[in-house]
């Protein structure tokens, strides 16, 4: 791993770090990447386009019931039947468009305003690109990951 | 009753933000919720308001637009705007500020910043 990538992780981590302690006051962790894929089938998957000056997409990938459970800890959900589909898929949309604020507002200069696209929801986990970075935490017991592809892996500290 | 108009394409940001307002002081104040710029415009052809809280990134109408239209506007150029996006840094806030907004907040907020933002326009309404 050279320089370069060890500083996105550390952004990626950061970003992804400060996204749960503010919204969800819980800490993530990093971790290597799992032995085997994940038996958890139902995943969300929620993906954001960099559009510039950077290009790139964030794919945050979250099992089910992790999903569910971040909503209703969003939500301080008190109701016996759980929040929608789509609540769910709105969180996590939220979630997500924050992370990729925070981690493009460590990469570029502040002199510089950057944009990103909205962000889209399923459940189909893409096959990674030729350029990708893929991340792992676990938090409450859960593993989700964040997949950072295109231009924004090139990335370099700001001067 | 003071009207605050919240324009966000999720509806759990704009529950977080109207939980937020409440939390910092807005007590007594009629919320309107709006996907998109172009139906918090809608809103606002019916009914003025003592403050609007947009997101930027919309579809239809983006934030930028919707600050763009009400400062524009003879009768609404006088609505605090508060943005409050996940893409605040410095140059964009200077942006918005150009663009006469009253405030940027950056995502992911909290009741401490956004009652910072809004402690000048909850002082008692003149008659």
């Amino acid at each position: 791993m050279n320089s370069n990538n060890d500083h996105l992780q550390q952004i990626i981590f950061e970003s992804v770090s400060e996204t749960f302690e503010a919204m969800l006051f819980t800490s993530v962790y990093q971790i290597p990447s799992p032995d085997s894929e994940s038996n958890e089938m139902d995943m969300f998957v929620i993906q954001i386009d960099s559009l510039s000056p950077i290009e790139g997409r964030l794919t945050l990938e979250v099992p089910s019931d992790l999903g569910f459970e971040i909503t209703k800890d969003i939500y301080s959900w008190q109701e016996d039947s759980p929040p929608s589909e789509s609540m769910v898929k709105d969180t996590l949309a939220e979630l997500i468009n924050t992370i990729a604020g925070k981690l493009l507002g460590k990469a570029i200069p502040e002199d510089q305003s950057f944009e990103l696209g909205l962000p889209e929801t399923g459940n189909d986990v893409p096959e990674p690109g030729d350029t990708v970075v893929i991340t792992h935490f676990e938090v409450n017991n859960h593993i989700f990951s964040l997949m950072v592809e295109g231009d924004l892996t090139n990335h370099r500290p700001p001067a | 009753m003071r009207h605050i108009i919240i324009a966000d394409d999720s509806e759990t940001a704009r529950m977080v933000v109207r939980r937020c307002l409440e939390i910092a002081g807005c007590h007594d104040v009629e919320f309107s919720e709006a996907p998109n710029g172009e139906e918090a415009l809608e809103i606002l052809k019916g009914k003025t308001a003592d403050l609007l809280v947009t997101d930027l990134n919309m579809p239809k109408m983006d934030g930028v637009n919707l600050l763009k239209r009400i400062k524009s506007s003879p009768r609404m150029h006088d609505i605090p705007v508060i943005v409050i996006t996940s893409v605040a840094n410095p140059k964009k806030i200077e942006e918005l500020h150009e663009l006469k907004a009253y405030k940027v907040l950056r995502k992911p907020i909290s009741p401490a910043a956004v009652a910072e933002a809004i402690e000048p326009l909850l002082k008692p309404q003149e008659k």
